[in-house]
């Protein structure tokens, strides 16, 4: 039974793919833009569903048809007093609070990063890739990996203040990265002659950092932290096993699904992550767009803006 | 094991067939920059959502009561019953993955697709080659690091999942992430490395076949 599907699937794939291949752009558009369409529901249908469902009444349930839509019965139930969404409500404080801290440091090591990939040093080559690395290594094993030191070191896991170490760790490891690109990107865009005019007008090296370089560069900083806090707060896997008894917001909201009876506020639990998420990328996108809008009519320079895409350079980098 | 592998090629092959397309579309039927840039992100957006909330999205979708159910029996009255199987099977399984993991095929694809030189494309086509010729002796082998560097992420990535595996899977279907996650937990921790580390050295051999088939040297 399964094979029929994929082969429907299949073969329905195959449609866009050859058109591609053999028709000219001209020809081939329409069936494309079909296809993204179709794709773009692929992506977001689901949380769609999830949206829709988590309006229900109080007799909602977790499947469709929905029932008495419009009301924000279950959204009113995350400030329940319920022992399940008082540790609910506590790991979305934990959660926002590791994420901070998250934000900050890689901010700061990005910024560091990125200043010192603007030349050459000795192994510079195999840092480049040490940092790219964590974003192919499957979290899972990441946590596996660490849970073991600690557990050879003598660490508690998730006992008290140092029990967060561990999690920010693997987090700021997990985002570094992708604010890291964002550095680089915007290093790669940097126009080094103001640097040397300060310089040159007697400036110190602090001087000219905190005056000329910072200034021209905080978006990027802003971004990267931004990035940071976004990753951190929707990563599960890399936290998983190392956690402890602190359970950030995706891990709580796993042991629901895995345990517990299933009821429709873990959709509206999911609307709210999502919206927090769509709201830091357009808070990000807001701040770019302003920036980048600034610098072009001082500069008049096309070509800003793009930066925000850190894979953009993950790939032109990685296929260098 | 057996099936790990398997189901990491199927949803990386997966990936491929989706995600090229939409990054052919974006990159090169996409006139105006602002739109490509705008579509791009609409395309990369749900990168920042929460994974467990993106799994957690399938379960009104796929389950017995789900979209596609209700779609099939109740609309379109293509089957008598609510296919039951759509949930908790390998199938969903594939299909959540590629939903989760398509966007690390699109995005490198993209750039490479995007920085391509249109003098080449041009030439060939001046030449007289057909759009199909076209494609394959100078759009895919230049957009192929793009290309490779999604599998690698697609592939490593899916073999080491377990979240997905185990939500939709229903705890009915093991993969080697779910294996390593209840050796963990029972606690069986030398179970646990072994197993881990066969899945390292899997993946590595998977990355060097990829290297050593795509001749990524030359091509760069």
């Amino acid at each position: 039974m399964t094979y029929i599907w994929y082969l429907i699937a299949l073969v329905l794939l195959a449609i866009p793919f050859a058109s591609m291949v053999f028709l000219p752009i001209s020809k081939s558009k329409p069936v494309l833009v079909i296809f993204f369409l179709i794709f773009i529901v692929f992506m977001y249908g689901p949380m769609l569903t999830m949206g829709v469902l988590s309006f229900q009444g109080p007799f909602g349930s977790m499947t469709l048809p929905a029932k008495d839509l419009g009301s924000l019965h279950w959204f009113t139930e995350l400030r329940s007093d319920s022992s399940l969404m008082v540790g609910v409500r506590d790991g979305i404080s934990k959660s926002l609070w590791i994420s901070l801290v998250v934000a900050a440091i890689t901010a700061f090591l990005s910024l560091s990063l990125g200043m010192a990939f603007r030349r050459q040093f000795r192994g510079g080559g195999i840092l480049f890739y040490a940092i790219l690395l964590s974003l192919m290594t499957p979290g899972l094993l990441l946590s596996l990996g660490l849970s073991f030191l600690l557990y050879y070191i003598g660490f508690n896991k998730g006992e008290g203040t140092m029990g967060y170490l561990p999690i920010i760790g693997v987090q700021a490891v997990w985002a570094l990265p992708f604010g890291f690109l964002v550095m680089m990107s915007v290093f790669n865009r940097y126009d080094a002659r103001a640097e040397e005019a300060a310089r040159d007008l007697g400036a110190s090296s602090f001087t000219t950092f905190r005056e000329v370089t910072l200034p021209l560069i905080w978006t990027g900083v802003f971004g990267a932290g931004l990035f940071g806090f976004t990753l951190a707060l929707n990563e599960f896997e890399r936290t998983f096993l190392i956690s402890g008894a602190i359970n950030t917001l995706p891990l709580k909201l796993y042991i629901i699904t895995s345990s517990s009876v299933l009821r429709p506020y873990v959709y509206s639990l999911g609307v709210v992550t999502i919206i927090i998420s769509f709201l830091l990328i357009g808070v990000f996108l807001l701040v770019s767009a302003v920036t980048g809008r600034k610098k072009d009519l001082a500069i008049e320079e096309d070509g800003s803006g793009v930066d925000d895409l850190p894979s953009m350079s993950a790939a032109t980098a990685s296929g260098d | 094991m057996k099936d790990t592998i398997f189901r990491s090629l199927l949803v990386t092959a997966l990936c491929i067939l989706i995600g090229y397309p939409i990054a052919f579309y974006l990159a090169r039927c996409v006139k105006t920059v602002k739109f490509q840039i705008a579509l791009f992100i609409v395309v990369l957006a749900p990168f920042w959502v929460a994974y467990v909330v993106r799994i957690i999205a399938w379960l009104p979708v796929l389950g017995r009561q789900g979209v596609i159910n209700y779609f099939l029996v109740d609309v379109l009255h293509l089957v008598g019953e609510p296919i039951s199987a759509l949930f908790y099977s390998t199938f969903a399984i594939t299909l959540a993955l590629v939903q989760l993991y398509v966007l690390f095929m699109v995005t490198p694809i993209f750039f490479q697709l995007a920085t391509l030189d249109n003098a080449a494309i041009e030439a060939a086509r001046d030449l007289g080659a057909t759009p199909g010729k076209v494609f394959r002796e100078v759009i895919f082998p230049l957009s192929l690091p793009g290309v490779l560097i999604g599998c690698i992420f697609v592939f490593v990535l899916v073999m080491g999942e377990f979240a997905t595996v185990r939500i939709i899977g229903g705890g009915t279907i093991q993969s080697v992430g779910t294996l390593v996650n209840d050796y963990y937990t029972i606690p069986d921790l030398p179970a646990a490395a072994a197993a881990a580390t066969i899945l390292v050295a899997v993946m590595t051999v998977g990355v060097a076949i990829l290297l050593r088939f795509s001749k990524i040297r030359e091509v760069v």
